[in-house]
């Protein structure tokens, strides 16, 4: 299953190193290959150093793509994720 | 070079402070840890992965070792979120499987191809965003962990005994892995206030003062150099003079301490009896079981901003508000407190929904022009707060006031707070002192018309300093212009002790002037009688009261007050808390 979505970045440092962190423990354990595309970059979302290197501010939009067996319960985490601030 | 043999003194930007008498010990740079490129043939690239693997699990070893150690540590949450991220990054797939792929594509030493690797990173964090940059030195610190795992060690030097540890740049674990035994400070050319080496080695109470030329030290190596974390200086050279005058003001300093954690009971007044009273800085409720709080004589700030997380502060209700500050008011046993309003905006960052980018966030919508504009925000904190009141003794203090007018306004919403309350019938308290944070210049300059009107005055150094100076000190290239010793701070605080002298308003002060004692003679002899601190700096605060003479401290104000420059000022502060320690 392929599954897309827009989430938009809440917390004050943007995707900074703690919720780059959170993400990347959240997603462990999923089979599913998860993408964040801002600004026409493409990144792996299973890695910190890539999550670190797309710099996403403060409000800014990502595209979201989780491909996999468990892409519907990925997507649902993540963007409760980005709600919370990644318990920010 | 010239070999400095003179006394040299080097002016940095105090990051953590406290003094410390070492010798210095550089750190290999990231660069200095580059290796040759060596060709490998095709059968020797899975004994090169096994090597690149044994490395990346020694240095998982390593951050969890770490980890472990940072867990018994107060204070070092900070530290161990850092360390998680560096162990995540070692899992990275561009970490893992990438450079293994690389080393059978490129067929190179794994060192080499790491190397390559992370140099390509590197240049994609070139191109972006400055606050990001910063999160390069993370990336740094495990990569060097990384190189240092893979090379056959050179014999590792030998840390000298109180080893003041200089580095072009400091990463964390730099910080995180120092034993407070052996490091006795730290040094670097970069860095600055929010990094989080920086952040690591105050939890840790190891001095650190960034900003400082690596030029400058290349001659002295293994030498004994003076760290003063608080001045945020190094001496290079120290006279026997100047090395006495340091050991002396440490070991005082250390063995007050000491003494002190065992003697609460020590009363805080002058040598000739003079009472000053030094009350604490608080956080969080868990800052009430710091075990230096037991010295303080009442909660003379207590930031009630920091009870709330970010994201639920605008959501809080007046219920969970009013429970929180009643378990407050009976968790310290009855001592006053100062409650001070949510103090948003600015460096505190607004993170309100409807907030805008602000241009200039220090010159912007926050604290009590924020909650003017706020009321419905704002009065819920307020009648949680009169509400509790009826609990213990408790002030209301206003962040930033601007002048009379502004302050009425907030009395005006008291009142109607007030009434709103009396008329649904729901108990609080009538008479709650309110008092002006004295933080901005035009306050200072008519304090006697708040003093007229308010209840107590609360001096804010840190704003003060800034707004007078209009200096952002966390400006890299403008932070030594942060003077808090400036001729400018002396006057204004003079001019605010003497409007609030004909109305007997009490005048505290709680910025970090407050906690610095280099400044406590000079405060008292101003006409301070109120400090108030973060709990860990009461013991040091408290007994260099004990050692000073008011009458002295008065004269000594005075002379101070007749100089022209922050140097002159500066310098005499050095001198007199040399020669009373």
């Amino acid at each position: 299953m392929r599954l897309t979505a827009v989430a938009k970045v809440r917390n004050r440092l943007g995707l900074h190193i703690r919720p780059a962190t959170a993400i990347v423990k959240m997603l462990q354990g999923f089979r599913s290959q998860v993408y964040f595309t801002v600004r026409g970059q493409t990144i792996n979302a299973k890695s910190i150093m890539s999550l670190l290197v797309l710099a996403a501010q403060k409000n800014a939009k990502i595209n979201i793509v989780v491909e996999g067996e468990d892409a519907e319960i990925v997507m649902e985490k993540l963007l409760k994720g980005f709600e919370n601030e990644f318990g920010e | 070079m010239v070999k400095h043999k003179q006394e040299h003194y080097l002016r940095g930007f105090p990051l953590s402070e406290g003094i410390a008498i070492g010798k210095l010990y550089t750190l290999a740079q990231y660069e200095d840890l580059v290796p040759p490129i060596e060709a490998i043939n095709s059968e020797d690239v899975d004994r090169e992965i096994q090597r690149y693997r044994t490395a990346l699990s020694s240095s998982r070893h390593d951050l969890e070792k770490l980890q472990e150690a940072l867990s018994d540590d107060e204070g070092s949450h900070e530290a161990m979120t850092i360390i998680d991220t560096h162990i995540q990054m070692l899992e990275d797939p561009l970490i893992t499987t990438f450079v293994e792929h690389k080393i059978k594509q490129m067929l190179q030493n794994t060192e080499s191809v790491f190397c390559s690797v992370m140099g390509e990173y590197e240049k994609r964090f070139a191109t972006i965003d400055d606050t990001f940059q910063q999160r390069l030195t993370d990336v740094r610190d495990v990569s060097q962990r990384i190189l240092r795992h893979l090379h056959a060690k050179p014999e590792e030097r030998h840390l000298p005994e109180n080893a003041i540890i200089f580095s072009k740049e400091l990463v964390p674990s730099h910080t995180a892995e120092a034993s407070v035994s052996r490091v006795s400070a730290f040094l670097s050319e970069m860095g600055g206030l929010s990094s989080h080496a920086a952040l690591i080695a105050r939890a840790k109470g190891i001095p650190y003062v960034a900003n400082i030329s690596m030029e400058c030290l290349m001659d002295v190596e293994g030498d004994i150099v003076i760290v003063d974390g608080c001045l945020g200086q190094v001496i290079l050279n120290p006279s026997p003079a100047t090395l006495e005058h340091y050991r002396k003001m440490k070991e005082s300093i250390f063995s007050d301490y000491q003494k002190l954690l065992h003697d609460s009971s020590h009363a805080s007044e002058t040598q000739d009896g003079k009472t000053i009273e030094v009350w604490a800085n608080i956080e969080t409720l868990s800052d009430l079981n710091h075990p230096q709080f037991a010295l303080a004589e009442g909660i003379g700030l207590f930031r009630s901003e920091f009870l709330f997380s970010q994201k639920n502060i605008f959501t809080v209700s007046e219920e969970e508000q009013y429970e929180l500050y009643v378990g407050m008011i009976q968790a310290t046993r009855h001592l006053p407190i100062i409650f001070r309003v949510f103090d948003l905006g600015g460096d505190k960052g607004v993170v309100h929904e409807a907030a805008f980018e602000e241009l200039n966030p220090a010159l912007g919508c926050r604290a009590i022009r924020f909650l003017l504009q706020e009321p419905l925000f704002f009065k819920r904190q307020l009648r949680a707060i009169l509400r509790a009141s009826v609990e213990g003794s408790v002030s209301l203090l206003f962040p930033l006031i601007t002048d009379l007018d502004e302050f009425r306004h907030v009395k005006k919403i008291v009142k109607e707070v007030q009434e709103d309350l009396t008329q649904e019938g729901i108990t609080f308290a009538h008479t709650v002192p309110m008092g002006c944070m004295i933080e901005m210049p035009s306050a200072a300059l008519t304090a006697s018309a708040l003093a007229r009107e308010c209840d107590f005055f609360s001096i804010g150094t840190n704003d003060l300093v800034q707004y007078s100076l209009a200096i952002d000190r966390s400006h890299p290239r403008l932070h030594h212009h942060y003077k808090p010793a400036h001729p400018c701070m002396l006057k204004m605080l003079k001019m605010i002790v003497e409007a609030a002298a004909p109305y007997q308003r009490s005048v505290s002060i709680c910025g970090e002037m407050a906690s610095n004692p280099l400044f406590t003679k000079l405060l008292i002899g101003l006409g301070i009688e109120k400090f108030s601190c973060a709990p860990r700096h009461i013991p040091v605060i408290k007994k260099t009261i004990s050692r000073i003479s008011y009458k002295e401290a008065i004269a000594f104000a005075d002379a101070v007050l007749q100089l022209d420059s922050a140097e002159e000022v500066e310098a005499i502060l050095l001198q007199e808390g040399s020669s009373s320690s």
